[in-house]
């Protein structure tokens, strides 16, 4: 799968310069809402490099070489998850040294939970997304991205309001735990669901 | 001698057309060239031949395997695939798709690949983009050729080449086929270069295989007449396969056995054979 990877890297990379930079700046500047934006925007660049693939029928060309349809489809996710992971650590690096810098080692654990939940509420969104992108195509499929965005803030607002949820040191381990677990489960499900529809929908 | 691709009783059903009953081999060693007017079931037979449809009906082997089972992702190593266009993502270059390229295939010749390039005139630096259509054809051929692939399969792939390219690309798979076990299957419409280099012919009409013969058993089989419609009369039915008629009288393509050599039957080109077998076909 390296060079299928290598092509979606080559072809972001040389495309979305700015949009690369954007996500690094929003990485390393000190906040932790624009981390969140910029991991969102990395579970995003799959949907880019499909985009890409369909401009070009990439599609008709990869069905004759020697992968198979589960391999296909897997290196976007994978895509996605270096590109998360990258991210998250380039922002834990320089929140690291932002705290160190300021002298408020304290924050320390706000900020790896702050990581922590964007890292996996970002592979949630593309475990999520990608089924309907292999379904609907891409310009149809990216309405879901925006959607289960939508549907997340509001639910965990309507959640924190109902509840009085204090994000207390007992509640923050529990969410460091169930984050990535929910990630994994996400991804796992997502997987199978996408190889299935990238059958069905054929070679488009 | 082993068969490269064997495909029996085929058949691929969409909504509004079907392939039915499609049945040719291709041994090993040689070229079979796969014609047919557009639409009539050409690519949807590469397709299932690569599996990257799946069949409704029918038995395949190619090099072997069949390819609906999982070991084919092996077998698609020896196969080097040009399709109608060359469908590389628009911004990679020459080096970039030859990078991807080698982490694709467990045989790529990088040093070969480079040497296809300089061939082709190709520059490595420049964008997919930027190519000219025949240059992304020339670019889809280097790539079939650099990774030690037993069979090539061409789709369409001389239709964007001016005539010193094509001559050319024909030129280079008759290299290909020097070695014994190298298989060629092109499907052109292009009917001339198929008599250039095939050495058997397969007919694809309306998702229907009208014939799959020896190209020189096909020049022998049939022949033409060209009558008045009086002397036509004479011609005995059996023999006819179709029938056209101009403003001076009629021109026949026969079983060249089955007529009187009287009659001064004529050899017909591949050409000629095809469109009066799609001719006798829609007729009927």
């Amino acid at each position: 799968m390296k060079g299928l990877l290598y092509k979606d890297a080559v072809t972001l990379m040389k495309q979305l310069k700015l949009f690369l930079l954007m996500i690094l700046i929003f990485a390393v500047i000190p906040g932790y809402n624009l981390i969140t934006f910029a991991l969102v925007y990395c579970a995003m660049l799959p949907f880019s490099a499909m985009a890409y693939d369909e401009r070009s029928k990439w599609n008709r060309l990869a069905a004759m070489l020697p992968y198979s349809d589960v391999q296909l489809v897997l290196c976007k996710y994978i895509l996605g998850w270096l590109s998360v992971l990258g991210a998250t650590l380039i922002a834990a690096v320089a929140q690291f040294a932002v705290l160190l810098i300021r002298g408020a080692q304290a924050e320390l654990a706000a900020m790896l939970l702050t990581l922590v939940v964007s890292a996996s509420a970002s592979l949630i969104l593309l475990a999520l997304s990608l089924p309907f992108l292999y379904r609907f195509g891409v310009e149809r499929g990216r309405m879901t991205f925006i959607v289960a965005i939508v549907l997340g803030v509001v639910g965990v607002t309507l959640f924190t309001n109902a509840t009085a949820f204090d994000l207390n040191e007992h509640a923050s381990s529990f969410l460091v735990l169930l984050a990535p677990a929910l990630a994994v489960a996400a991804n796992a499900i997502s997987i199978p669901v996408s190889t299935r529809l990238y059958r069905r929908c054929g070679v488009r | 001698m082993e068969n490269a691709i064997e495909v029996r009783g085929l058949c691929k059903r969409y909504p509004g057309f079907s392939l039915e009953d499609v049945n040719f081999t291709l041994p090993s060693g040689c070229v079979l060239g796969l014609v047919g007017e557009n639409g009539a079931g050409k690519s949807t037979i590469i397709n299932l031949l690569m599996n990257a449809v799946r069949r409704d009906d029918g038995k395949v082997r190619v090099l072997g395997m069949d390819p609906t089972d999982p070991g084919f992702i092996r077998t698609k190593q020896e196969i080097g695939v040009v399709l109608d266009e060359a469908h590389f993502p628009e911004l990679l270059t020459a080096m970039d798709v030859g990078k991807m390229m080698q982490s694709c295939y467990a045989n790529w010749d990088a040093s070969l690949y480079r040497e296809y390039l300089a061939r082709f005139d190709l520059p490595e630096r420049k964008s997919f983009k930027d190519y000219s259509r025949g240059m992304r054809m020339k670019l889809a051929i280097a790539v079939a050729l650099s990774h030690g692939a037993n069979l090539l399969i061409l789709d369409e792939a001389t239709g964007g080449l001016d005539p010193m390219a094509r001559d050319e690309m024909l030129d280079i798979l008759n290299d290909f086929t020097r070695e014994e076990n190298h298989s060629i299957l092109i499907s052109s419409h292009i009917v001339s270069d198929l008599e250039k280099i095939c050495d058997s012919i397969a007919f694809v009409h309306k998702g229907r295989m009208l014939f799959c013969e020896e190209k020189d058993r096909l020049m022998e089989v049939y022949a033409l007449l060209k009558l008045s419609r009086a002397d036509f009369e004479a011609v005995p039915p059996e023999a006819v396969v179709s029938v056209r008629e101009n403003p001076y009288g009629v021109e026949v393509l026969v079983h060249r056995e089955l007529v009187n050599e009287a009659l001064t039957p004529e050899r017909a080109t591949l050409e000629e054979i095809i469109l009066f077998f799609v001719k006798g076909a829609d007729a009927k």
